[in-house]
């Protein structure tokens, strides 16, 4: 069952969903460790150094994602769910999706306007290509963004986390089941 | 007519003599690469200090502890050497962006005069080259002597400022301080 059906999330979706879960998990913590953790000159360039990376590892994540959604469309809502329920999860997962992709955009322009040439390496040996030239102002600004963006993203994700316990134990319903790995719902085959 | 080419013959003697007292007087001295830390750190806004080493050198030092001024001292490092405790950082600092190791891979120091303050403290001034421009620089250094006995050592801390900008080492700046601070700490043997 890779694909979607109307009742649960198919096998893609779910590692895709997993995958961008671990991702911005160990993004956030790495760049707020890297940020704020005191760390020493070569620690805290080496964190720096493997944000940037994982960073288009994100992006490539989200672009096959957020194709995958398009081409293959989301399981209905549980049965029961409030219609401004739906509104607000259509608007907080949409959000998702502006709020990582803004992420992602924001570090790449940083890393391209800083003043000192430092662009991100990737597996392989490949160079990513940066997107504009040295520019302190550009550089501040999309750092303000890239700190501000962060902090909505990660009430994003407590919101996010807060409705599926929701779903689970207050609504008794199966939103959350039906995104865990092995999840098989027989009721709904 | 002879008179004066015994005369000559005379000076030309003497100067040799001299020459040879002096020579004798000032000693080479082995530098023990054990005991030799170059060493050095930058600061930077919004990154704490750099701190790192230089671990492949050699040097030559010449002492005349009778006439201080005399004694000489000329110390090559191996750009490629830098050690800042991260190989990604070793790796950016030998690029282009600073050191240029593939294109530069030596710095060298060369004294042009040597100063004595006092019993344990000289200041040596001297030409050093990096990123392939030469400019003068100034370093303070505290001797310690150990001369008794048969294993005879001086020890040596020196101490001074660079300015990268006078050798075009320009990236990063201002966020990047100007200045690298610069410590040598070496223990030299007389060589027999």
């Amino acid at each position: 069952m890779l694909r979607n059906t109307r009742e649960s999330w198919g096998g893609v979706a779910k590692t895709l969903h997993w995958s961008a879960a671990v991702l911005i998990f160990a993004m956030l913590g790495l760049g707020l460790t890297m940020v704020h953790g005191g760390l020493g000159a070569g620690a805290k360039f080496e964190a720096y150094q493997l944000h940037k990376s994982t960073g288009f590892l994100a992006l490539a994540v989200m672009l096959v994602r957020g194709l995958w959604r398009i081409a293959n469309p989301p399981p209905a809502p549980p049965a029961g769910t409030k219609p401004w329920e739906r509104r607000l999860a259509l608007a907080l997962h949409r959000g998702f999706y502006v709020l990582i992709l803004s992420m992602i955009a924001s570090g790449w322009i940083m890393v391209s306007a800083s003043p000192l040439p430092l662009p991100a390496h990737l597996p392989g040996g490949f160079v990513v290509p940066n997107l504009t030239g040295p520019n302190a102002l550009l550089e501040a600004r999309t750092k303000f963004v890239h700190e501000v963006v962060s902090k909505l993203l990660i009430a994003a994700i407590g919101l996010h986390v807060v409705a599926a316990l929701k779903h689970h134990f207050a609504d008794k319903d199966t939103a959350l089941l039906r995104m865990l790995p092995f999840h098989h719902d027989d009721k709904f085959p | 007519m002879r008179k004066g080419e015994s005369f000559r013959r005379a000076l030309l003697a003497l100067a040799l003599i001299a020459a040879a007292v002096a020579a004798q007087a000032r000693s080479s001295w082995k530098i023990d690469p054990s005991q030799t830390h170059v060493l050095f750190w930058v600061d930077a806004i919004g990154w704490p200090r750099t701190t790192g080493e230089f671990k492949s050198f050699e040097g030559r030092i010449e002492i005349d502890f009778d006439r201080p001024s005399r004694s000489r001292v000329d110390f090559r490092v191996a750009a490629e050497s830098v050690d800042v405790n991260s190989a990604s950082l070793d790796d950016y600092l030998r690029s282009e962006v600073f050191l240029n190791a593939a294109r530069f891979p030596d710095m060298g120091f060369v004294s042009t005069s040597v100063e004595k303050r006092d019993e344990h403290l000289a200041r040596v001034t001297g030409n050093l080259t990096m990123l392939g421009v030469t400019r003068p620089i100034i370093l303070d250094v505290e001797v310690a002597r150990n001369l008794a006995g048969t294993n005879q050592r001086v020890g040596f801390k020196a101490t001074g400022v660079i300015n990268r900008l006078d050798f075009g080492m320009n990236s990063g700046y201002p966020l990047i301080s100007d200045a690298i601070h610069l410590t040598v700490t070496t223990e030299a043997s007389a060589e027999p």
